[in-house]
């Protein structure tokens, strides 16, 4: 059913997504926290102070980050092809999605991010200033905080970016939903298209999966009898 | 010692200017258990904020031992926080730490020597009464075993002062009192100045020596703990203990509040009262009332007779206090 080609070709291809989804994770996940942390930081009134120009800096960034957000990420593909061209140099392959990927699910994260932060009572904070916690252990102790609902909101990143590659294969982004889509078209192999369609699933599963269980083990706001239930 | 000199506070919500404190003054002596009670929206909270700086008064300055807090700048006003501890009414631990963690935090944020942090946690857990569960997470305890990991965690870094916002409202009437208890224990152990806010004026009672009552930003009464059962003053009092016994007369006439000490229930007061002046007494109510040192009673009597006026008057000179109800 399958010969040395196709067996080589299905092999590269689950390099190429497995590259793509934890190359771009990694870009999403430096990006989307950087940006998250300045959109709570200067929001809250504690961190930054209430000065005009902190608010203004929030407006702004928020705004470019939720227009950012709001293209539809095949759009955005098809956007970015000048812009992919001068950085990648290709159109063609695993490399040419990144710049659309990155730029598509860093917003996404940010977003996820700021809200995980926010999360965090207040109550919890003023705690802290009573105690009279340095800005650097506040901090440390948000991001403990906050921790459970990061790792819960970055799975659903990586996800979304499983979904977004299958998008990118479309217009000659490589990988497994490219391979499937190429040999599922022309109907020439169909086993290889289900193949990869099946080999999609269970790493959006392997992904879901390991991140609800970190997730839940980092989670103490909830009781343990009703965390094994 | 804190004194609060010319507090005035307010802030601005939609174009209204709302007035939290207005010309607060107040001597908060060392060594005392303050107890400052009133209804929701009468400054309580932000009076206690002012002392450790989570508000800065719009007017007016705050000296804690004779430092001014408006002249402090951000660390020097953290490092005075450190000397201070400060309990919740829902706690406000740190969800993700374990109890251990969440009392060494503390410890970490004042720099407290690493080598006897551990040895001071389980000093402190022991004395709130914790000392196997350590480990636990905070969501694993009940409301007053939280409450006394927020004490632990308050107290870590010996502080002169104790700051009490409504520490004893989450939790139910009985849990309260152990919290109270344990609070007693810890000002006996170590001295700390306990300053308590509540709206709960059942649990100020079996805590404080020194009591203010609030009301719309400004201090209404400021008296010991006795006098202010025995002598209220202003009608928020009155209304405060009223709530805390059964109101049952509706409409019927001549009847009068006896307030009275232990002195008085020593001697034959009352029934020298009617020998004397032949009157009619008929017990409506009575009820006493456990402070921290005392017990204060009240008996709500209907008195009928000609010379009622008189065995009242009798009444206040063999030092009763005597009001008219209704």
């Amino acid at each position: 059913m399958f010969d040395d080609h196709l067996r080589k070709l299905f092999i590269e291809a689950l390099g190429e997504t497995l590259f793509l989804v934890f190359g771009t994770g990694l870009f999403v996940l430096v990006i989307g926290f950087i940006i998250g942390f300045l959109l709570y930081a200067s929001e809250a009134d504690s961190l930054f102070g209430n000065k005009t120009s902190i608010k203004v800096f929030h407006r702004i960034l928020a705004t470019i980050n939720d227009v950012a957000r709001s293209i539809p990420f095949i759009i955005l593909l098809i956007l970015l092809i000048p812009v992919t061209r001068i950085l990648v140099g290709t159109m063609l392959g695993a490399r040419a999605a990144l710049p659309a990927l990155i730029i598509s699910a860093s917003p996404f994260f940010a977003r996820v991010v700021h809200m995980s932060l926010r999360e965090v009572p207040k109550d919890t904070l003023e705690a802290l200033e009573a105690m009279g916690a340095s800005s650097l252990i506040k901090l440390k102790v948000i991001f403990k905080e906050a921790l459970s609902t990061l790792v819960s909101g970055y799975t659903l990143t990586l996800v979304t970016l499983v979904g977004f590659m299958s998008a990118a294969a479309v217009i000659g982004a490589g990988g497994l939903a490219y391979l499937a889509y190429e040999y599922g078209k022309f109907g020439n192999n169909y086993p290889l298209m289900y193949l990869s369609i099946a080999t999609i699933l269970l790493i959006v599963l392997i992904i879901q999966v390991s991140g609800d269980y970190l997730s839940r083990k980092l989670d103490h706001t909830i009781k343990k009898q009703e965390k094994n239930k | 010692m804190i004194e609060l000199k010319h507090i005035h506070h307010m802030y601005h919500q939609k174009k209204t200017l709302n007035k939290v404190l207005n010309d607060v003054n107040l001597v908060i002596q060392e060594d005392e258990i303050l107890g400052v009670v009133g209804y929701s929206g009468a400054g309580k909270s932000t009076l206690i904020r002012l002392i450790n700086g989570l508000i800065n008064p719009t007017q007016g300055d705050v000296f804690v031992d004779q430092v001014n807090l408006n002249t402090l700048n951000h660390q020097e006003m953290n490092r005075m926080r450190q000397s201070m501890g400060m309990i919740f009414q829902h706690f406000n631990l740190v969800f993700s730490m374990t109890v251990y963690q969440n009392i060494a935090l503390a410890l970490s944020i004042s720099h407290y020597p690493k080598e006897k942090r551990n040895q001071r946690i389980f000093e402190l857990l022991d004395l709130v009464g914790l000392h196997d569960k350590a480990k636990r997470y905070p969501v694993e305890l009940s409301g007053g075993e939280r409450q006394r990991v927020g004490i632990a965690r308050a107290l870590a870094n010996h502080p002169k002062y104790l700051l009490c916002d409504e520490a004893t409202s989450a939790l139910d009437q009985k849990t309260a009192k152990d919290i109270v208890t344990l609070l007693k224990d810890i000002k006996e152990k170590t001295g700390v100045t306990i300053i308590f806010i509540s709206h709960q004026i059942e649990i100020i009672k079996d805590l404080c020596d020194r009591i203010i009552v609030m009301d719309q930003g400004v201090i209404i009464e400021d008296v010991k703990a006795k006098e202010l059962f025995t002598k209220p003053q202003s009608p928020v009092t009155k209304s405060l203990i009223k709530s805390l016994i059964y109101d049952p007369m509706k409409s019927e006439k001549n009847i009068y509040e006896l307030i009275y000490d232990h002195k008085n229930s020593d001697s034959m007061t009352l029934s020298d009262m009617i020998k004397r002046f032949d009157v009619d007494v008929n017990i409506m109510f009575a009820k006493t009332l456990e402070l921290k040192d005392e017990t204060i009673g009240y008996l709500y009597l209907q008195i009928e007779g000609d010379k009622q006026s008189e065995a009242i008057s009798f009444l206040k000179c063999e030092g009763v206090e005597v009001n008219l109800y209704v």
